[in-house]
């Protein structure tokens, strides 16, 4: 057999094999209508899913009962209200006096300091609210002259101002926990005391910067960290003195604890007891009465 | 070039869910695929199935997936190889062995049958002796990769380019071996020819 007459024969052979006409249009058949159902099964399913979800969407924005439809579109507000609200305050974080958003940081502040229920949380609050006043008031330092911007000096007399008002709080909440103080108000007042460290720092930084600008001003507020201090350390060493005396009660029951300690304690902390009536006067003269301003501080100065 | 064009547009509309564009498809291949398959498979059935399979393959790999298919050709005859192979593969593991080795080499399969019956017996029954020594000769041939390249070349009329797209080799590769299958084969059938 030569190669020409094989690969003819070859092709033939195609052309020679039997094929199943009916089994290939049944197949064909199978297999269109499986892809039909399949196609159609997916329309199905996606425009079920789709009607699904419109229907919840328009029951949650419109819902059916009349009653229903008021609250649900207060709700709307409300959390529309919310989200664009937590967006300010978030964006108002690092504003300084005089900024648009500024009047926001203070309210969110002034918001916090009355959801704040406990003295240990006031005293909290408070202590972030020097703490932010004193790094506006750094960061308005900047080493730049207050001799040709008296807008800007009355800005950081406001700022002294109200990191004085807040020391007091501090101070008043300090004294108010002291009577009955607990571990996690001695922790408050541990991280308020490294705080007041990070002021008096920070307001010799501040003095420095600002020569005799201010010098009253900063003078005022040195003696307020002082004092805020001075409570705060006798807060915590009240707890320090209670475990003391358990410890006498514990060593020594003949003794008389409670009479020794308090002596002891008038003697080295005249702060820290309000027995005697002159360490009474002196801890109120810390108490400012007025609680920090709910305005900006710059309206404040004006009046 | 431009039936591959085609066929490529027949593809983007079956991923549009266009029933009628795989109708197309399957007509254009099964009996190019019927046969591809028939040489490999001892029976009839078997090769209904597996061409069922292979149609089924190529279906769920258009729709699953976005890969630009560059011949749908090759596509398809690919699907056929694994196809057939993983058909060999799941047998391996049937019990009576020497019985399916038999089925293999083709001893079961009905050349008689496999033909159709429309050749005029007269005038064409040297021609049907010859191609019915052909298929069997083929399908006994233990020799896959020549039987494979024999089958597209010369039954299926495929050209090299198109077999070494569907082998992934070159076509130079596919001339040489093409060359070379035919040169073996006529061997063979010389030899059963002269017994």
């Amino acid at each position: 057999m030569t190669n020409r007459k094989l690969k003819q024969l070859m092709g033939d052979v195609s052309e020679k094999i039997s094929f199943d006409e009916d089994w290939s249009l049944r197949l064909k058949k199978e297999m269109l209508l499986n892809l039909q159902s399949e196609d159609e099964a997916k329309r199905i399913s996606w425009s079920l899913r789709w009607s699904k979800w419109a229907s919840k969407m328009t029951n949650v924005l419109a819902p059916q009962q009349l009653v229903a439809r008021p609250v649900a579109t207060f709700s709307l507000i409300l959390g529309l209200f919310v989200i664009s609200g937590f967006a300010s305050v978030n964006a108002s974080r690092n504003s300084l006096p005089g900024d648009t958003l500024y009047p926001l940081k203070l309210t969110a502040e002034n918001l916090k300091y009355s959801l704040s229920f406990s003295s240990e949380s006031k005293a909290k609050v408070a202590m972030n609210r020097v703490a932010n006043r004193m790094s506006e008031l750094k960061i308005m330092v900047g080493g730049m002259s207050l001799n040709n911007n008296e807008a800007k000096k009355e800005k950081m007399v406001a700022a002294a101002y109200e990191i004085k008002n807040n020391l007091n709080l501090v101070a008043k909440k300090m004294q108010d926990i002291r009577s009955e103080v607990d571990e996690s108000e001695i922790k408050t007042a541990q991280e308020i005391d490294a705080k007041l460290t990070l002021v008096k720092n920070d307001l010799e930084i501040v003095s420095q910067n600002m020569g005799t600008e201010l010098n009253a001003e900063i003078l005022a507020l040195k003696e307020q960290v002082e004092k805020a201090s001075a409570l705060t350390v006798a807060t915590i060493n009240s707890e320090v003195i209670k475990n003391e005396v358990k410890d006498n009660n514990f060593t020594d029951a003949t003794s008389t604890p409670d009479a020794t300690i308090l002596e002891n304690d008038v003697k080295e902390n005249p702060i820290i007891t309000n027995n005697t009536s002159s360490e009474v006067i002196f801890i109120e003269d810390l108490i400012v009465e007025k609680e920090a301003p709910k305005e900006e501080f710059e309206v404040k100065v004006g009046e | 070039m431009i039936d591959n064009f085609k066929d490529n547009l027949l593809v983007d509309r079956i991923r549009k869910e266009d029933a009628e564009a795989f109708a197309e498809i399957y007509d254009k291949y099964i009996k190019k695929i019927y046969r591809f398959i028939v040489f490999r498979v001892p029976s009839k059935e078997q090769t209904e199935d597996l061409t069922q399979e292979v149609f089924m393959g190529l279906l769920e790999y258009i729709k699953k997936t976005e890969v630009y298919v560059e011949s749908v050709q090759a596509l398809i005859y690919k699907i056929a190889r694994n196809k057939i192979a993983g058909y060999y593969e799941k047998n391996k593991q049937v019990k009576n062995v020497e019985l399916f080795q038999e089925n293999l080499a083709g001893n079961n399969l009905d050349v008689e049958n496999l033909l159709i019956s429309t050749v005029d017996l007269e005038t064409d029954i040297d021609q049907k002796k010859n191609i019915e020594l052909i298929i069997t000769t083929l399908n006994q041939w233990d020799n896959k990769e020549f039987k494979e390249i024999l089958t597209l070349r010369f039954i299926e009329q495929l050209s090299h380019a198109e077999i070494a797209s569907i082998l992934n080799k070159t076509e130079n590769n596919i001339r040489v071996m093409a060359h070379r299958a035919l040169k073996e084969f006529k061997k063979i059938l010389d030899n059963k020819l002269s017994k």
